[in-house]
């Protein structure tokens, strides 16, 4: 296992905003859906730029051979679309996106990572939870339960794809720099091909877990 | 489940580290900033510190000997089950970081960690919860 190559594993997390503009960027309407009101937005926004400068300066300091990088993020469908999408999610200020262009300016390569059918499946039923904020608490909750029922068999399904399109592409010699949020478990399915060295500078769970465990 | 002293002046934090070059350090810096500070420099004596004094804030390693930080958190848990944890870790993965978050962890930091970020990090954790109080 010791002749394994090296995988740099960043956990991470979003916003909800930023959740529903990666979804709106592969043709859902992740935009428009209605905000939850259970959450301070400008203090997840700060908490989560906080986290992002610390990633930013954490890479920095581990002195990558960038050419040797290939990039795997969350949320990032296999579509031949992927630098377009990463470029139009830094453009509306994701710091997460705005690392992988400066990246790959450096020579990092930048690979599709996620079924996007499984990703759709997904937005449809982060839509019809958000759907129920507005009718009450109750319905709220009880839909709340639901989707937490089905976004597990799903991200189970996410995981075994992506981790297979990791060992799949990565070439000799290459490092994969894999960006993925915390409620992936690709852990137990990467350890067999992989040494994976974490990289967290700090999780603010406080500010945004009525995104990931309300 | 505990209850917090309200007579209480300065909030109190309860460090929980096996190291205790950084346990004294960090004492140092946050009695400096205001709070009063208690420490622990394992995870039995850290839960038995937690049910006598209350802290309002418990600052925690992960990599303890013979209790680990997430069984020593399962357990302050038990005690308390509001009370701030911020984790601060050399050793941390996304599966500790999970449990964590299922275990309410205000915030994960990694060693090494910058002072100021920890100095911050307690200063608005406490200050949400005192306005989660006002409310």
């Amino acid at each position: 296992m010791n002749d394994a190559p090296y995988l740099i594993y960043v956990p991470i997390l979003h916003t909800q905003g930023e959740a529903r503009e990666i979804i709106a960027s592969i043709g859902g309407r992740g935009a428009e859906a209605e905000k939850s009101p259970a959450f301070s937005v400008v203090e997840q926004e700060k908490a989560i730029r906080d986290m992002w400068d610390g990633i930013h300066a954490k890479i920095r300091e581990v002195n990558l051979t960038y050419t040797s990088v290939r990039i795997f993020q969350d949320a990032l469908p296999v579509c031949g679309r992927e630098e377009r999408i990463t470029a139009k999610l830094a453009e509306k200020g994701s710091r997460n996106h705005q690392l992988i262009l400066e990246l790959m300016k450096k020579g990092a390569r930048l690979e599709g990572t996620e079924n996007p059918d499984l990703l759709v499946k997904e937005y449809n039923y982060m839509t019809q939870l958000l759907e129920k904020v507005s009718v009450s608490h109750q319905s709220y909750k009880d839909a709340l339960q639901e989707y937490r029922d089905k976004n597990m068999k799903l991200m189970e399904q996410r995981d075994a794809f992506i981790a297979a399109r990791i060992k799949n592409t990565i070439k000799e010699q290459e490092t994969p720099l894999v960006f993925m949020s915390l409620c992936h478990q690709l852990e137990k399915l990467l350890k067999p091909h992989f040494i994976i060295d974490y990289l967290i500078y700090r999780l603010p769970f406080k500010t945004v877990r009525d995104i990931y465990n309300a | 489940m505990t209850k917090k002293r309200e007579d209480r002046n300065k909030p109190e934090i309860l460090i929980i580290d096996d190291n205790r070059d950084l346990l004294e350090a960090l004492a140092g810096v946050l009695g400096d900033e205001g709070y009063s500070v208690i420490t622990a420099c394992n995870g039995v004596e850290g839960i038995k510190r937690t049910a006598e004094s209350a802290p309002d804030l418990i600052i925690l390693d992960l990599k303890m000997p013979e209790m680990d930080g997430i069984e020593t958190l399962r357990r302050i848990r038990k005690i308390d089950e509001h009370v701030i944890v911020i984790i601060l870790t050399a050793y941390g993965s996304a599966e500790t970081a999970r449990e964590g978050m299922d275990l309410n962890v205000h915030e994960y930091v990694s060693k090494p960690f910058n002072i100021e970020v920890v100095k911050s990090v307690v200063k608005e954790a406490l200050a949400s919860r005192r306005k989660a109080k006002d409310e």
